[in-house]
């Protein structure tokens, strides 16, 4: 920055003018090593200055006070926390409990109705069951002889093939 | 309001408000008491915080009674300087360092030597850099007040630097 520029800056201040963004544009100034002669004399006001902003309480101040306030907030906080956990923890094993007792008494009885069915008799008459199971076994054993012919001539296809190929 | 919604409001004025004590009572304990007071009394009141306007300027005022009254009742001279309090952060030579503590030492009671109003607005303009406005809510006095003794305080300071750089004194 200029020498006219801080000259009129510093006039400002000192006639209690300049804005924030002015006056910090002199401490700018002011605070590097080495000023122009003529206004050293002010520097050492912006030297107090910068000094100034650099007091700060005692590092542990909030620790002090929250002891003297007798707080153990975090403390606090955390079982809190640790209690909400293990309250949802509870009711989400309370609920996983019913939801697994209710579906394994819905399987049980599907499981009863399926037992009901497979055991239940159609015929009343013993022998009349007999002749008609004898019939449903007879026609099961012609078509499994059907199907056994006809894998019999695929066979016989696949002999002839494989002599033809072996010559 | 929890201590830790009471910190995030309040801490971040905690070395303003320092500061600020520091300049009336001259002690470094002192000045840390006074704004523990203040945020005692403040976490007593922590369900009231919300209808403050500015918590800043309640602090403010807050610390500048107490400390006020404080220098008050012990008859302290506000002048006084804690051991170390103006030790320059940057390394120099021996003779610069003398040089620049002398003199930052001398803009110190220069400024104490303020009627008391000068002294808590320069404070607030020049170190805390706060608005005529903030100022005015935190003295509770009128903005064209802040202007004026901002003037007065700042031409003192002037002609008290001008006395001492033409006179040596």
């Amino acid at each position: 920055m200029d020498y006219s520029t801080i000259t009129k800056l510093l006039n400002k201040y000192w006639e209690g003018e300049t804005s924030i963004t002015e006056e910090s544009q002199l401490r700018d100034y002011f605070n590097q090593d080495e000023v122009e002669a003529s206004l050293k004399e002010y520097k050492p006001l912006f030297d107090y200055v910068k000094k100034e902003q650099s007091v700060k309480i005692s590092n542990d101040f909030e620790a002090k006070l929250k002891a003297e306030l007798g707080i153990d907030e975090p403390n606090v906080v955390a079982t809190k926390t640790r209690r909400l956990n293990f309250y949802l923890l509870r009711a989400a094993a309370a609920a996983i409990f019913i939801f697994g007792v209710f579906f394994l008494y819905q399987k049980s009885g599907a499981i009863e109705q399926q037992r009901d069915l497979v055991y239940e008799d159609t015929y009343e008459d013993p022998e009349e069951a007999y002749l008609k199971a004898k019939e449903v076994l007879l026609l099961l054993s012609s078509k499994m002889n059907k199907g056994t012919g006809t894998a019999a001539a695929s066979m016989k296809k696949a002999e002839k093939a494989t002599a033809r190929i072996k010559r | 309001m929890n201590w830790k919604e009471f910190t995030q409001l309040v801490m971040p004025h905690k070395d303003k408000l320092y500061r600020f004590s520091l300049r009336f009572v001259g002690s470094e304990v002192e000045a840390e008491d006074v704004v523990q007071e203040v945020m005692i009394k403040l976490w007593n009141q922590k369900d009231e915080i919300h209808k403050l306007v500015s918590i800043e300027a309640w602090c403010m005022r807050l610390t500048k009674n107490l400390s006020i009254d404080k220098m008050r009742s012990k008859h302290k001279r506000t002048n006084a300087i804690p051991e170390g309090y103006d030790m320059p952060a940057k390394q120099a030579s021996p003779h610069h360092l003398a040089e620049v503590r002398d003199a930052v030492s001398r803009i110190h009671r220069l400024i104490a030597a303020l009627p008391e109003k000068q002294k808590m607005v320069i404070q607030l303009r020049d170190i805390e850099q706060m608005t005529y406005d903030e100022i005015s809510k935190a003295l509770s006095i009128p903005v064209n007040n802040v202007k004026v003794t901002l003037h007065r305080a700042r031409q003192k300071v002037k002609a008290q630097l001008l006395n001492v750089e033409s006179y040596g004194l």
